[in-house]
């Protein structure tokens, strides 16, 4: 069984449709992205699972019940990891995670318990007695993950966790993540970080002005474009115009896109496809001054759906 | 209850590890206390802007003792009572010595003008070897304006008053002294108990006669011409000569009290700096919204409720700490005495922490962000502080500021406060500032949590 369902979830803040009619279910164990750009309404989808708006449209099955309205009931299985990082400074990591853990009703050894396993687990035992506002941007990053954990939830929001964080951080948010999964905990996580949703999730919801565009697998994503291999071939010393004749000319069944002082052709396979490139360029290659091939992406999928970049904004 | 407790807990942390909020919440307000006690402890003035208020004993009930009190009325700047508030359709009584002291002891009217009996047959026989007539001033000693005041206004009625008595006698010594012919002393006599040069015609404010000032020496050549035109004399008759009386000022209220300036400044400023402090507290409020930790607790299933009263709770302590740490200031620093009222400043103060909080809270539900707070708190907690009494005492205040004074928190506050240090009142001579008090708690924190419960959402 799913361990949540959204159904047609909707929700408007006056005239504005921030989420309209998304449906989607995430079961144990499953780590599922939530893809799209600024204003998309990932946010505000969370903030309906989360039962802290009211959905305006829809229902919200956790287990198989309805409990849409139904805060007191849904909040205690859920662990929201907020986009802010919303802990005290003034208390160490170990007291925000104590304060925390008393909010969930955890008290005396299982909650002192219960802090230990979770400072274990996002790395910071021996910096827990430290006060938090000397964290790194990161340490604070996983102990807003791990105040989200101490009453073992069985669904996990995560609104974009590892934003401003440092690399290494970051990969021991990935970890972690991981780690979670493997222990069943369905995850929701909100990312407008592509390489993060291909990394991490095994399904990926792309939203766009409030709507589910596209949902699957990464593979089934990337079957949506018509393309999966874009060639970037630089032309030292050419024209526009030239670049134009060659793109109209020999060049043409590459579907290629003129930049400057550049071709980009879109392919099925490069590696397939670069003896016909080779030929179809003939005494002009000798010209060809540097070679890149990209990977399709969920970039590409966002831009091929929607028109525009991932990441315009 | 534990979620309650746990927000408090976590809140009390948080506030002791800011060592800036800390001094500012306990250090200064002792600090600013000292100081004020300190410079405002030997202040005495005349910038009253309102009558003093007195009241009028006659014990003697001769001609001199009703001249000085119709004198008395005379005056601008003095509000005379001369009769108790009457009782339904009963008498008003005149005020007895004994009802006026309870007058003053339950904090009335601050003053009473006591006329001793035997004052007008001392006045018409003094014998000018230092032994004056006396006059008694019963009177709170923490009116120090005003008792300044009304000293000043005695000894000038008196001077007005008495004059036509001690001017007769005097001249009867200095006619014996110089061999006058006692005719011309006694025309004299008349002639300045005609023209009452210094003081009001016998029979009181509504008699005829010359303005008190008025008059010059040319009129007394003109009345020793007439000769046989002047009066007997009357020693006790009205008309002025100058003249004192001794007024003996009894301190009814602080003979075992220190300078009453001392526990007003204690009040004084406990009360407008602990406003400062719950105003802060409800800044941290705004903080934790604006950072998204109240959503967060909220996500936990958290009732608004309980958050609300966790952090109601933690604040009131924090206000509550700040009165003790203040009141046990005034006692080591200026022995203010807080071991004998302690029943009654334990009860007050915590309905006052309590509005005080609430009001905080308030501050916190209807502004915007953590500037807003600060901001609107220091204009309107200046504003009730300086109406309210926390920086000067209201009794010097224009009648219209003191009546404003009754619609502010701390004009409340140090009504109570004064009621414990000064008059020695329990809880229920207290009564109204607690109910006051206790009302705002509840009020203003019913506000609050309304005005809150729907910004505690995502």
């Amino acid at each position: 069984m799913q361990i949540i369902t959204a159904e047609n979830l909707a929700y408007s803040y006056g005239q504005q449709r921030a989420v309209d009619g998304v449906s989607f279910s995430v079961g144990p164990g499953e780590v599922y992205g939530l893809l799209g750009p600024n204003g998309a309404g990932k946010t505000t989808l969370i903030g309906m699972l989360a039962s802290l708006l009211d959905p305006a449209g829809g229902r919200i099955l956790f287990n198989g019940e309805d409990l849409t309205g139904r805060p007191q009931l849904l909040r205690p299985q859920l662990g929201v990891v907020p986009q802010e990082v919303s802990l005290h400074d003034e208390l160490t990591g170990r007291e925000n995670l104590a304060f925390f853990g008393g909010l969930y009703g955890l008290a005396g050894n299982t909650l002192r318990q219960r802090v230990g396993e979770v400072l274990e687990r996002v790395g910071l035992l021996k910096d827990a007695d430290r006060r938090l506002g000397g964290y790194s941007g990161g340490m604070k990053r996983r102990i807003n993950i791990g105040a989200s954990l101490l009453h073992q939830p069985r669904l996990l929001l995560m609104d974009e966790p590892t934003v401003g964080v440092d690399p290494q951080s970051r990969n021991y948010i990935y970890e972690l993540i991981a780690g979670l999964a493997e222990q069943g905990t369905a995850i929701i996580y909100t990312t407008h970080y592509m390489e993060e949703a291909a990394r991490l999730c095994r399904r990926i919801g792309i939203m766009d002005h409030g709507r589910m565009i596209a949902e699957g697998t990464l593979a089934e994503l990337l079957e949506l474009l018509p393309v999966r291999d874009l060639i970037r071939i630089g032309i030292s010393g050419a024209e526009r115009a030239e670049l134009e004749a060659l793109a109209a000319g020999s060049l043409a069944d590459f579907a290629p896109l003129i930049g400057d002082g550049e071709l980009t052709l879109q392919v099925d396979n490069a590696g397939r496809s670069l003896a016909a490139i080779s030929a179809a360029f003939g005494p002009e290659a000798a010209r060809i001054s540097d070679l890149a091939v990209e990977r399709a992406s969920l970039e590409n999928v966002f831009l091929h759906l929607t028109g525009r970049s991932l990441r315009e904004d | 209850m534990r979620r309650i407790l746990t927000i408090c807990l976590a809140s009390l942390r948080i506030w002791i590890r800011q060592p800036v909020a800390v001094v500012v919440s306990l250090l200064v307000p002792v600090v600013v206390m000292t100081v004020f006690g300190f410079v405002f402890g030997g202040m005495s003035g005349d910038a009253d802007a309102s009558p003093v208020r007195a009241m009028f004993v006659d014990e003697d009930g001769s001609e001199a003792s009703m001249r000085l009190r119709d004198a008395l009325q005379e005056l601008d700047g003095l509000k005379l009572s001369t009769t108790q508030p009457a009782p339904g359709d009963g008498e008003a009584l005149p005020w007895t010595r004994e009802t006026a002291l309870a007058e003053i002891r339950d904090g009335g009217t601050g003053m009473a003008v006591v006329v001793p009996a035997g004052f007008g047959e001392h006045l018409d026989n003094i014998d000018f070897t230092g032994n004056a007539p006396q006059i008694e001033l019963l009177a709170d000693s923490s009116l120090q304006i005003e008792n300044a005041i009304m000293q000043g206004m005695l000894q000038q009625v008196s001077f007005m008053t008495a004059g036509s008595s001690l001017a007769s006698q005097g001249m009867v010594i200095m006619g014996d002294e110089l061999g006058m012919d006692p005719a011309v002393v006694s025309m004299m006599q008349g002639w300045m108990q005609d023209n009452a040069v210094w003081g009001p015609q016998p029979g009181g404010a509504d008699a005829e006669g010359s303005d008190p000032v008025s008059g010059s020496a040319g009129d007394m050549d003109d009345q020793a011409d007439a000769g046989d035109d002047a009066a007997e004399t009357d020693n006790t008759s009205g008309g002025g000569m100058t003249g004192f009386v001794d007024i003996r000022v009894v301190d009814v209220l602080g003979e075992e009290k220190d300078n009453p300036v001392f526990s007003h400044q204690v009040a004084g400023v406990l009360t407008m700096f602990m406003l400062f402090t719950v105003a802060a507290s409800g800044g941290s409020l705004l903080r934790e919204r604006q950072n998204g930790t109240i959503r967060r607790i909220m996500i936990s299933a958290t009732r608004p409720v309980d958050y609300l009263l966790g952090k109601y709770l933690a604040f009131f302590l924090i206000a509550y700490l700040q009165t003790w740490v203040m009141l046990i200031a005034g006692w080591l620093i200026f022995r203010v005495d807080i071991i004998s009222p302690l029943p009654s400043l334990a009860v007050f103060g915590a309905l006052v922490a309590l509005a005080a909080t609430s009001f905080g809270m308030v501050l916190a539900s209807v502004c915007r962000s953590v500037e807003q707070v600060s901001s609107i708190s220091t204009l309107v907690i200046l504003v009730m502080s300086s109406i309210g009494g926390s920086m000067m005492p209201r009794s010097i205040m224009p009648a219209a500021m003191q009546r404003l004074g009754d619609f502010t928190f701390n004009g409340w506050a140090m009504e109570g406060f004064t009621g414990i240090f000064w008059y020695g009142k329990d809880l229920s001579g207290i009564a109204l500032p607690c109910l006051v008090m206790t009302g705002l708690a509840l009020v203003l924190f019913g506000i609050a949590a309304r005005l809150f419960s729907s910004k505690l959402a995502y």
